[in-house]
């Protein structure tokens, strides 16, 4: 046996072929290469020369019966080693030179998504019991709650509280369910704050809608009743009013019975009720709307029949009142000669003509 | 022709034969087999094949400690390893006949190949 030397070129030229051997574990490299420096040595000592490390270890490899290096089984992947792959991937993309800093940039809001995860879970746990108002904790208990959840997300975000496999597989099914609230509430708050800063926690979740206001409005509330007088400031008893489209210019929708409800107090009710007894069907447009006046029993509750209010206008209304102007007359317009028997001449009445306070 | 592909489909039976009288360890394999007239035969084509011929278990190892270098790991062809060996050296001396006959027309009997006939 001859006495062997161990030459640098023999080491090193053995962890080259050691290091091509390495994905077919440590056993099978250390079966195939055991004895490998004697025999490496015993060789330069012969020939001079060990050749090229990467054909020596293929040559290795095929002739053992091995896969040849990287080529070997695809197929029988486990989903462990397929999402390794995956995320290696996604690792390398997101460090090339153009993505890189977005991937900063993301990781910097890190925290943002922490917090939005811990409060997704929070939202979760009021389907649950705890007590919500609105997006917000309704009382201590629910503080609490937002605040366990807030601290679960973060520590699960900063690799903590993640002991077990079943930590694990929770905080991916937690962060699943919470991107897909937070898909749901976002949109749902956005709408709802851009809408209704004002809107409490009372009002239920579907008044988005707004409120529209009914029927002819007067500094945000219903006009009661118009009166018009004519230029010489004499109250007209019957004159119809359209707008600028041609339509009549009513107060708000009436009930079937062509009454529009007003005051009640004390045991009465009042309405202002259109006429009806045209062809026409009910006429809504012409001002004055007389005045329905119910009186209910405080005891039984009945219902009396419509009684007349004492006229304060011209008596001729015999079943319905007539609506108690504000006042009989109106100042003149300039022009205009006070004399109530001459018919005021309405159609050329000036656009500001605005006598009084149509209050009543 | 292209000795080496040859080499491949034989390298089994001519490692079996150089260890069939004594145990070598892997470049002693390597030179015994040129010596034999395999010039050609690649040190890591022997020692792959006989991790080979171990897995297949026709081959016993043991390692050798060397005074002041690397130890040096020895192969013995075990019982297992004769037999394959008898059962090869039969069905390469029938495929050697058959092929002779075939490429050497005027006779078929007086070449029959050895192993030296391979380089």
């Amino acid at each position: 046996m001859t006495s062997i030397s161990i030459d640098p070129r023999v080491d090193a030229f053995a962890a080259e072929v050691r290091s091509r051997l390495g994905d077919l574990g440590p056993e099978e490299v250390t079966e195939l290469t055991e004895g490998l420096e004697a025999d490496l040595a015993e060789r330069l000592d012969d020939i001079g020369d060990l050749g090229d490390a990467a054909a020596y270890a293929s040559e290795l490899r095929e002739s053992a019966g091995l896969p040849a290096q990287g080529a070997h089984i695809p197929a029988v992947k486990t989903s462990r080693e397929w999402w390794a792959e995956r995320r290696a991937q996604a690792l390398a993309f997101s460090q090339r030179r153009g993505v890189a800093p977005i991937t900063r940039f993301l990781v910097a809001l890190r925290p943002v998504w922490w917090f939005a995860r811990g409060f997704a879970l929070f939202l979760c746990l009021g389907a649950v019991g705890v007590h919500l108002n609105w997006l917000l904790p309704a009382d201590v208990l629910g503080w609490i709650a937002l605040a366990a959840a807030v601290v679960l997300s973060v520590q699960w975000g900063r690799g903590v509280w993640l002991g077990s496999r079943f930590l694990r597989i929770l905080k991916a099914a937690v962060s699943v369910v919470a991107i897909l609230v937070l898909l749901i509430t976002i949109p749902t708050a956005l709408n709802r704050l851009s809408y209704d800063p004002y809107s409490s926690a009372s009002s239920s979740g579907d008044s988005y809608e707004a409120p529209v206001p009914e029927g002819l409005r007067m500094n945000g509330e219903n006009v009661q009743n118009i009166f018009a007088f004519d230029c010489s400031g004499a109250a007209i008893e019957r004159v119809q009013l359209f707008d600028a489209n041609g339509k009549p210019l009513v107060l708000e929708d009436a009930d079937e019975n062509g009454l529009l409800t007003r005051d009640s107090a004390q045991g009465t009710q009042t309405y202002l009720k259109a006429r009806t007894d045209t062809e026409q069907g009910p006429i809504f447009n012409a001002f004055p709307l007389s005045t329905v006046t119910t009186t209910i029993d405080p005891d039984t509750g009945a219902v009396s029949t419509p009684t007349p209010i004492p006229s304060a206008g011209t008596p001729g209304e015999a079943q319905q009142g007539t609506a108690v102007r504000p006042f009989e007359r109106a100042r003149p317009l300039p022009g205009c000669a006070i004399t109530p028997d001459t018919p005021a001449p309405a159609a050329d009445a000036p656009a500001d003509e605005t006598p009084a306070k149509p209050t009543p | 022709m292209d000795t080496t592909q040859l080499l491949k489909g034989v390298l089994d039976i001519a490692v079996l034969a150089v260890i069939r009288d004594e145990d070598g360890y892997g470049y002693d394999i390597v030179r015994r087999l040129r010596a034999a007239g395999l010039e050609d035969v690649g040190d890591a084509s022997v020692y792959g094949t006989l991790r080979r011929l171990y897995a297949a278990g026709l081959v016993s190892t043991y390692v050798v400690p060397s005074e002041g270098g690397p130890h040096r790991k020895y192969y013995g062809i075990n019982d297992q390893g004769r037999t394959t060996l008898d059962a090869d050296r039969q069905t390469w001396n029938h495929f050697a006949q058959r092929l002779g006959a075939l490429i050497n027309p005027e006779s078929a009997t007086d070449s029959a190949p050895t192993s030296g006939g391979i380089k």
